[in-house]
C-alpha cells in the first residue's frame, strides 16, 4: 500500500501542530466559538448529541494492520472502547474530548493518518472498491490512481472552498462495489478497443434530499489525463454551482438544471484550455505510485481448494469469501452485524484483534466496505478455516454478507445532531426478528439501508428495500422505499406509502418480504429482480392491505 | 412542562444542565427555569464559555423528562448502549437489545 513521502508526513504534522495552536488559543479563550468552529471541522472534529465526533479519513477505505491497532488504541484511549465505520469507508469516534484531540491526531499523523477534509466544502476522502487490487474481475488496480486523486485534492488551493461538499468514488469492475453512479464524480477503470486503460466519467450523482444517478459525461479519459480533467470538472462546478442556495448547492443540481450535454460542453471546453498547462502527473511519478501498489508476495504453491469438510464455516465461506484474481487466494469478508448488534460498529479488542489477523493472513492489510464491514482482501485458502475460527470466537463470523440481516445504518439520533429518528433500534429489531439463518439464506440477496433523516448517510435511496426516519409531529417515523440499488445496476427507491412507528416499519418489511417468496418466479430471483418485474403494487398491497 | 438550560461543555463535549448555581453532568440537577431564562439564556450565548446553549421542556421530576427524544437522548445517553447511560436513572427510552 501506499506510503507517506517526507511531503505528505510534513503537511499532516504541521496540520497537527497548527490545530494543537488553534485548541490551545480557544481554551484560554483567545478567540470565540464562531471562529474556531470552521477550524476543528477542517479537522474532522464534529459536535454531536454527546460529545465532539472525529472521523477519520481512510484513504480508499484501505489500512495497514499498524493503523487499524492504533485506531483501536485510540478508541480505548481517548473514546468509550469503540469506533463506528461508516458508509464513506471511513472511521467516526462519538466521545471525544476537544482537549485530547491534539494529541489524538499526533498518534494518527504517527501512522499516516490524519482527519482532514472529512469535513467541510471540499473534495472528501476518496473512496473505492473493497476489493480492489484483488478482485478477479477488475481491469486494473484503481488505487494507484484514487491516491493520485488523494494527492491532488488534498489542499487544493482552488478547491477548498467549493459550493458544497464533493465526493469522488473509483472503481475498475464492471460490478460497481463502491456506488459510482451516486458519487458527485465516479471514474470507472475500463479498456478501450484498442486496449489502452482509461476511465468512464460519471458526474452528478449523489442522495441527500435531492437523490440522482450520475450521467456519463465522457465514455473514455485516458488514465494520463484523468486529472487534468477531473481539474475541468471542479473548475467548471465550482464557477456555476449553486451557491446561493444550500440545497442546490451540490453538483448534481447544476448538472441537472443545465442537463448533462451542456455540462459536459462545459467541461470540454475548461479542458481544452486546461490540457496543455500539463497539469497531469509525469509517468514517473505514476510509476512511483502504482510501484507502492505492487502485489504482496503470493505464494504460487498455496493449493487451490477449500476444505469445507466444516459446515459452519462452509456456510461463512458461501456468504463472506469472493473470488480472487490469483488461484489459492481469496478476499474474506468480516462482518461488522452481528445479529441484534450495532451495524459498523467495532470494540477496541475488535480492531486490534483484527489488526493481529491482517498481519498474520492477509499482507498486513485491511480494507473497509461502504456497505460498514470489513475485508481482508488476500487470504490463502488453506488459511481461510484458521481465519473464521479466530472471528468466530471475536463474534466477526457472522455469515449474513449482503443478506437481510447486513443492514447499514447511520448513527441517527442515537448520535447524530441533525438526526430526525432512531436508525440502529430499527437495523437492530430488523436483524433480531430475521436471525434465523435458513431464514435469511432462502430471502437470498437483500440489501436494506437507514438514514434517520434525509441527508441520507444510511444510502436509504439505494437500498433495495430503503427506511427513512422522519419527526411526525414530535415522534420518530419510518418511510419505506423499494427498488433502490447502489450496484451497477443503480436505481433509486420509490417510496411505498405512509410511514410507521418503530414497530410498525420492523412488520412492514417484514410483510414486504414473505410479499416478495410468494410472488418470486424461483428462489434464485432476488428481491430487486423481483420488485422490478412486479412493480410496487403487490407489495403495497401487502403491507397496506 | 418546565424548562431547562443545556449545553455542551466547550472542553469536553459533554452535555450539560443548568443547576441554578453553575453547569452540572446530571439531568437531575437542572432547574427549571423562571421568568429569567431567555435572559439567562442570551447571557450564556454572548459569553461563548459552552458550546450550542439552548433552552428546552420537559416534565417535571427527579430527574426531568425531556419532551424530545433527542433531549431524552441527550439527557441519558443512546438508547442502543445501556453501558453508555448518563445519568443515574434508567433510560427511559433504552432498547431491549442495549
Ligand atoms: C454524525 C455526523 C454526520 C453529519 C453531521 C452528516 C452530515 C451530512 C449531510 C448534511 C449530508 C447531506 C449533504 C448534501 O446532501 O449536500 C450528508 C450526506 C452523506 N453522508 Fe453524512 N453526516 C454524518 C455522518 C455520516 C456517517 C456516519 C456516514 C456514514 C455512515 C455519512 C455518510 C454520508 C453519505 C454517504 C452521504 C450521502 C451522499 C451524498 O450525497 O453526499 N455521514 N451527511
Ligand atoms: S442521515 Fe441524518 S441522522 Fe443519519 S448520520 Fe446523516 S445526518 Fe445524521
Amino acid at each position: 500500500m501506499y506510503r507517506y513521502d517526507q511531503y505528505d508526513q510534513a503537511l499532516v504534522d504541521a496540520r497537527v501542530d497548527e490545530f494543537r495552536d488553534q485548541v490551545k488559543r480557544r481554551l484560554a479563550h483567545e478567540i470565540t466559538e464562531d471562529q474556531f468552529k470552521p477550524l476543528r471541522l477542517m479537522n474532522g472534529l464534529y459536535l454531536q448529541l454527546h460529545a465532539y465526533m472525529l472521523r477519520v479519513a481512510i484513504p480508499y477505505g484501505t489500512l495497514s494492520g499498524t493503523q487499524m491497532r492504533i485506531l483501536g488504541g485510540i478508541a480505548r484511549k481517548y473514546d468509550r472502547g469503540y469506533g463506528h465505520f461508516t458508509t464513506r469507508q471511513n472511521i467516526q469516534y462519538n466521545w471525544i474530548k476537544l482537549e485530547q484531540a491534539p494529541d489524538l491526531l499526533a498518534e494518527l499523523a504517527a501512522v499516516e493518518m490524519h482527519a482532514i477534509q472529512t469535513s467541510g466544502n471540499c473534495i472528501r476522502n476518496i473512496s473505492s472498491d473493497q476489493f480492489a487490487g484483488s478482485a478477479a474481475d477488475e481491469v486494473a488496480d484503481p488505487r494507484p490512481y484514487a491516491e493520485l486523486l488523494r494527492q491532488w485534492s488534498s489542499f487544493h488551493p482552488e478547491f477548498s472552498f467549493l459550493p458544497r461538499k464533493f465526493k469522488i468514488a473509483v472503481t475498475a469492475s464492471d460490478h460497481d462495489r463502491a456506488a459510482v453512479k451516486l458519487h458527485d464524480i465516479g471514474l470507472q477503470l475500463h479498456r478501450n478497443a484498442a486496449g489502452e486503460l482509461g476511465f468512464r466519467v460519471f458526474v452528478g450523482g449523489g442522495m441527500g434530499r435531492t437523490p440522482f444517478i450520475a450521467p456519463v459525461i465522457r465514455e473514455f479519459i485516458p488514465v494520463s489525463q484523468y486529472l487534468s480533467y477531473c481539474e475541468a470538472i471542479l473548475r467548471v462546478y465550482n464557477r456555476y454551482g449553486r451557491r446561493d442556495n444550500i440545497y442546490k448547492a451540490r453538483i448534481k443540481i447544476l448538472v441537472h438544471e443545465i442537463g448533462a450535454e451542456e455540462f459536459t460542453r462545459q467541461v470540454e471546453a475548461e479542458w481544452a484550455l486546461l490540457e496543455p498547462l500539463a497539469l497531469d502527473a509525469p509517468t514517473a511519478e505514476y510509476e512511483r505510485i502504482k510501484a507502492q501498489f505492487a502485489p504482496p508476495a503470493y505464494d504460487a504453491a498455496a493449493p487451490d481448494s477449500i476444505d469445507r469438510s466444516d459446515p459452519d464455516f462452509a456456510v461463512w465461506v458461501d456468504h463472506n469469501v469472493a473470488a480472487h484474481k490469483v488461484p489459492g487466494y481469496a478476499i474474506a469478508t468480516i462482518s461488522l452485524k452481528p445479529v441484534g448488534g450495532i451495524p459498523g460498529d467495532a470494540s477496541a479488542e475488535q480492531m486490534e484483534l483484527i489488526a493481529d489477523l491482517a498481519a498474520k493472513y492477509s499482507f498486513d492489510e485491511i480494507r473497509v466496505t461502504h456497505s460498514q464491514n470489513l475485508v481482508l482482501a488476500d487470504v490463502r485458502k488453506d488459511q481461510l478455516h484458521a481465519l473464521w475460527s479466530a472471528l468466530a470466537a471475536a463474534d466477526l463470523a457472522t455469515p449474513n454478507l449482503d443478506l437481510v440481516t447486513d443492514i447499514i445504518a447511520c448513527p441517527g439520533l442515537d448520535y447524530c445532531a441533525l438526526a430526525n429518528a432512531r436508525s440502529i433500534p430499527v437495523a437492530q429489531s430488523i436483524a433480531v426478528r430475521f436471525a434465523n439463518l435458513d431464514r435469511q439464506h432462502d430471502i437470498g440477496e437483500l440489501k436494506i439501508k437507514i438514514s434517520g433523516c434525509i441527508n441520507a448517510c444510511g444510502h436509504h435511496h439505494a437500498g433495495h428495500i430503503g427506511i427513512l426516519g422522519v419527526d411526525r409531529k414530535g415522534e420518530e417515523s419510518y418511510q419505506l422505499s423499494l427498488g433502490g440499488s447502489g450496484a451497477e445496476d443503480t436505481s433509486l427507491a420509490k417510496i411505498l406509502g405512509p410511514g410507521f412507528s418503530e414497530e410498525g416499519v420492523v412488520d412492514a418489511v417484514e410483510k414486504v418480504i414473505e410479499a416478495y417468496r410468494a410472488l418470486r418466479l424461483n428462489p434464485q430471483e432476488r428481491f430487486l429482480d423481483a420488485y422490478r418485474r412486479v412493480g410496487a403494487e403487490p407489495f403495497k398491497e401487502a403491507v397496506y392491505g | 412542562m418546565i424548562r431547562l438550560l443545556t449545553a455542551n461543555d466547550t472542553l469536553t463535549g459533554d452535555v450539560i444542565w443548568w443547576s441554578g448555581k453553575g453547569w452540572s453532568l446530571n439531568l437531575a440537577d437542572a432547574v427549571a427555569l423562571g421568568a429569567e431564562g431567555d435572559a439567562l439564556l442570551a447571557e450564556v450565548v454572548a459569553a461563548e464559555n459552552v458550546n450550542d446553549p439552548n433552552i428546552i421542556e420537559a416534565e417535571a421530576g427527579s430527574p426531568p423528562r425531556p419532551r424530545t427524544m433527542r433531549e431524552r437522548i441527550r439527557g441519558f445517553g443512546p438508547t442502543v448502549r445501556a453501558d453508555l447511560a448518563r445519568a443515574a436513572a434508567p433510560h427511559p427510552d433504552q432498547t431491549k437489545a442495549a
